[in-house]
């Protein structure tokens, strides 16, 4: 399935912002599952890429001149392929993702509704499934500096939320487990086309754990960064200097090419 | 001046088991006993003073917020001779050298996880692993520019490494401000001993972070969290003996991945950092994204190499006392030696029959936290309250890899002037070891003294203080 994606983010302040610096985690790369047949990022000054050690393709935005705004845009094709269910693209070795961060550290409550499941493809699938019920989809319930124990408590949040529920989990049962964000393509468009979900470390390759849409092919996912956690894979990251209220605009637009349907 | 004897059973650094003195200390004894209390007590009173003018103070974490403590100074040095010196400087100079081929090794081909001696899991999912670091290349291959070991005496006589620090090691200044004092205090001892100089400590240093980038005549800054930080004072102390700047996080910034350093005269490249703050702090945008203190963009600019810090991101992977049993290993593995310097037995408490064992001998052992440091979450059984015992237990249920044990070694005593006179006290000993195109290190290193009768506890922020430590260039003194 090929897929067009124009991701814009538009960052409005009340004043001029002075300076600002970015981290951009905006560019998938190609793996068995997706093929990138074509990806740009248009920026308002300045940037460098590098590695990030994750294999996230990371580009610094450096602004050191006044700014009504800053607007990042991404604009690509790619192909997914569908086939493989599960990927092996991997810089680090996948025991780093058992460790638990500040936001997927579980308390109590959540260590006990992970251990009600094996830790093994099946149990993870049951855990899922509840998962999505237990914690129900509700834009605005959590902010993005909640922790996945914190949103479990609530019973309510987005796929960040599920994500983080979901590692914390895998992680307590000795199961390595990433933060995958990147974006999805919906028949529906029941969900915003910016997703986050879950990759499971099984035996010897990652396999999707899609919560929100309760979904283990990634057939309808492009994948643009791993990390720990929501922090460390966010498509953007950024600190400024002055420009006083900020308000984020952001959308996401991935259609299906024409002459594909 | 009345001399307290040591105990029968532990090791004195100035009597021997038959109460003789060891003729390295025969001079200071000789000093100590014919001078009389009422000299000693101005001498001591002038050291105050003195060290009140220098300012060298330590925060001490848990006491009202900034509260400055003046570390006390003990004016009997602590003596070692110079073989003893020449064994210990071999045996810190393999140690490190491993621990940095085994940092090299967990951010690229993991052999010696490969080879089984290291388990994956006690490596890469250890919260001082840092993934930032894998297949990354640095000048050198250098991980660990400064070091501090820490070595203790047992009652065999041997030392034993009862941690070592890869992070950022303190109390450099220390060393070097107590041998200032001793030299304007005694200086006909100085005569009379030939005691291997100090000094040249913030020389070597320069010299180290020199050799760190490939650069020809880097701009080197240290990096300091700012003066609220415990050792705030080293960080101005070692800059300005260097000649290079001293700032905080905010006197930096990055751009085109490039860091440069606000300066009245306007931007300029830095090449090498010098830094005191943690990892955690280093970069708000990669670590934890709070931090006031350290420089965004920081990180990128590190994995493009166009910035060396010193240490390297992630060393505390190879400090982590998790790690500590396996350093022996290392030293077999990576150089084909037996290890020159003694490890302490240590008891994991991630291995069921092992917890098995500390639960079951609570009293007799000390426990450590392996992600602590500075004396904090430490258990020492045998001074413990039962209800300091218990509360350990709990805690060693809940999380068993959180913790290691070890038999409570019996710290060698040195003569320490205290209000009862002359008295054996606990002493420890912190060696800085530098590596830049070779490995250095100034004769002796900080000796810390636990100021508490029977105190094993010999950490500046739990009430130690500190002596200046001779390493003689003669056998005798």
């Amino acid at each position: 399935m090929k897929l067009h994606i124009e991701h814009d983010t538009c960052y409005g302040y009340e004043g001029e912002v002075r300076a600002s610096i970015q981290y951009l985690r905006l560019t998938p790369k190609n793996n068995e599952q997706q093929k990138i047949l074509d990806w740009h990022l248009e920026l308002p000054g300045d940037a460098n890429e590098i590695d990030d050690g994750y294999g996230n393709r990371l580009t610094v935005l450096t602004l050191d001149y006044p700014q009504p705004e800053i607007t990042i845009r991404a604009v690509g094709t790619v192909d997914l392929k569908g086939i493989d269910i599960c990927t092996h693209d991997s810089c680090v070795p996948p025991q780093v993702f058992l460790r638990q961060t500040e936001l997927t550290e579980p308390d109590n409550e959540l260590r006990r509704f992970a251990e009600q499941y094996p830790p093994n493809y099946d149990g993870l699938q049951a855990m899922m499934r509840d998962l999505l019920s237990t914690v129900r989809y509700t834009p605005g319930a959590t902010t993005v500096s909640h922790t996945a124990a914190e949103a479990f408590a609530i019973g309510a949040g987005v796929c960040q939320d599920h994500t983080h529920i979901f590692v914390a989990c895998c992680r307590h049962l000795g199961m390595p487990a990433r933060y995958v964000s990147g974006y999805i393509h919906t028949q529906d468009g029941d969900h915003i086309s910016s997703h986050a979900w879950a990759e499971v470390w099984i035996d010897d390759g990652w396999y999707t754990f899609d919560v929100a849409n309760g979904l283990l092919m990634p057939d309808s996912h492009l994948k643009l960064a791993v990390g720990l956690d929501y922090l460390e894979a966010a498509p953007v990251r950024g600190i400024r200097y002055g420009g006083g209220q900020e308000s984020l605009s952001a959308s996401a637009l991935v259609s299906r090419m024409a002459n594909e349907q | 001046m009345e001399m307290h004897l040591p105990p029968e059973g532990g090791y004195d650094e100035l009597f021997d088991a038959d109460n003789k003195i060891r003729p390295h200390y025969q001079v200071i004894h000789d000093w100590l006993t014919q001078t009389d209390d009422e000299l000693i007590a101005e001498k001591r009173r002038e050291a105050d003073l003195l060290f009140h003018r220098v300012g060298i103070t330590f925060n001490v974490y848990g006491e009202s917020q900034g509260a400055e403590r003046l570390i006390p100074f003990d004016m009997i040095p602590r003596i070692i001779p110079a073989t003893e010196w020449h064994i210990l400087q071999a045996g810190l100079r393999q140690r490190v050298t491993a621990l940095n081929r085994f940092l090299f090794d967990v951010y690229h081909d993991h052999d010696i996880i490969k080879a089984g001696l290291v388990p994956a899991e006690q490596v890469f999912a250890n919260p001082q692993y840092q993934p930032a670091m894998q297949g990354l290349h640095l000048p050198r291959n250098l991980y660990i520019h400064i070091t501090g070991i820490d070595l203790v005496r047992n009652n065999d006589g041997d030392y034993y490494v009862l941690e070592d620090n890869l992070r950022c090691p303190s109390g450099v200044s220390y060393m070097l401000e107590d041998r200032k004092m001793m030299m304007r205090l005694f200086p006909e001892l100085f005569t009379r001993c030939a005691v291997a100089p100090v000094e040249q400590y913030p020389a070597m240093l320069r010299e180290t972070l020199q050799a760190s980038t490939l650069k020809p005549n880097p701009c080197i800054v240290v990096l300091t969290p700012g003066r609220y930080n415990s050792a705030y004072f080293e960080h101005a102390f070692l800059a300005r003996q260097m000649g290079v700047e001293l700032v905080e996080g905010a006197d930096l910034y990055v751009h085109n991945n490039e860091v440069y350093m606000r300066t009245t005269a306007g931007p300029r490249r830095v090449d090498v950092i010098y830094r005191r703050l943690d990892d955690a702090f280093l970069d708000p945008l990669a670590f934890r994204p709070d931090s006031m203190l350290g420089v965004p963009g920081l990180f990128a600019a590190y994995r493009a190499g166009t910035v060396v810090l010193a240490n390297a991101l992630g060393t505390g992977v190879a400090d982590d006392k998790s790690i500590y049993p396996y350093v022996p290993d290392m030293i077999r593995f990576y150089l084909g030696e037996e290890p020159i310097l003694k490890n302490v037995p240590t008891w994991q408490c991630r291995k069921p029959e092992e917890l098995r064992y500390v639960l079951d001998n609570l009293s007799d052992l000390v426990v450590k936290e392996t992600q602590g440091a500075g004396g904090y979450g430490m258990l020492i059984g045998p001074r413990a309250s039962r209800e300091e015992i218990e509360r350990f237990r709990d805690a060693i249920k809940a999380r068993p890899d959180n913790y290691i044990a070890q038999p409570t070694l019996s710290l060698s005593s040195c003569p320490t002037l205290v209000d009862e006179g002359i008295a054996p006290r606990h002493i420890d000993l912190r060696p800085f070891v530098l590596t830049g195109k070779r490995i250095q290190m100034v004769p002796g290193g900080l000796t810390r003294v636990a100021l508490r009768k029977h105190s094993l506890v010999v950490n500046s922020s739990q009430g130690g203080g500190t002596k200046d430590t001779w390493v003689l260039e003669d056998s005798e003194c």
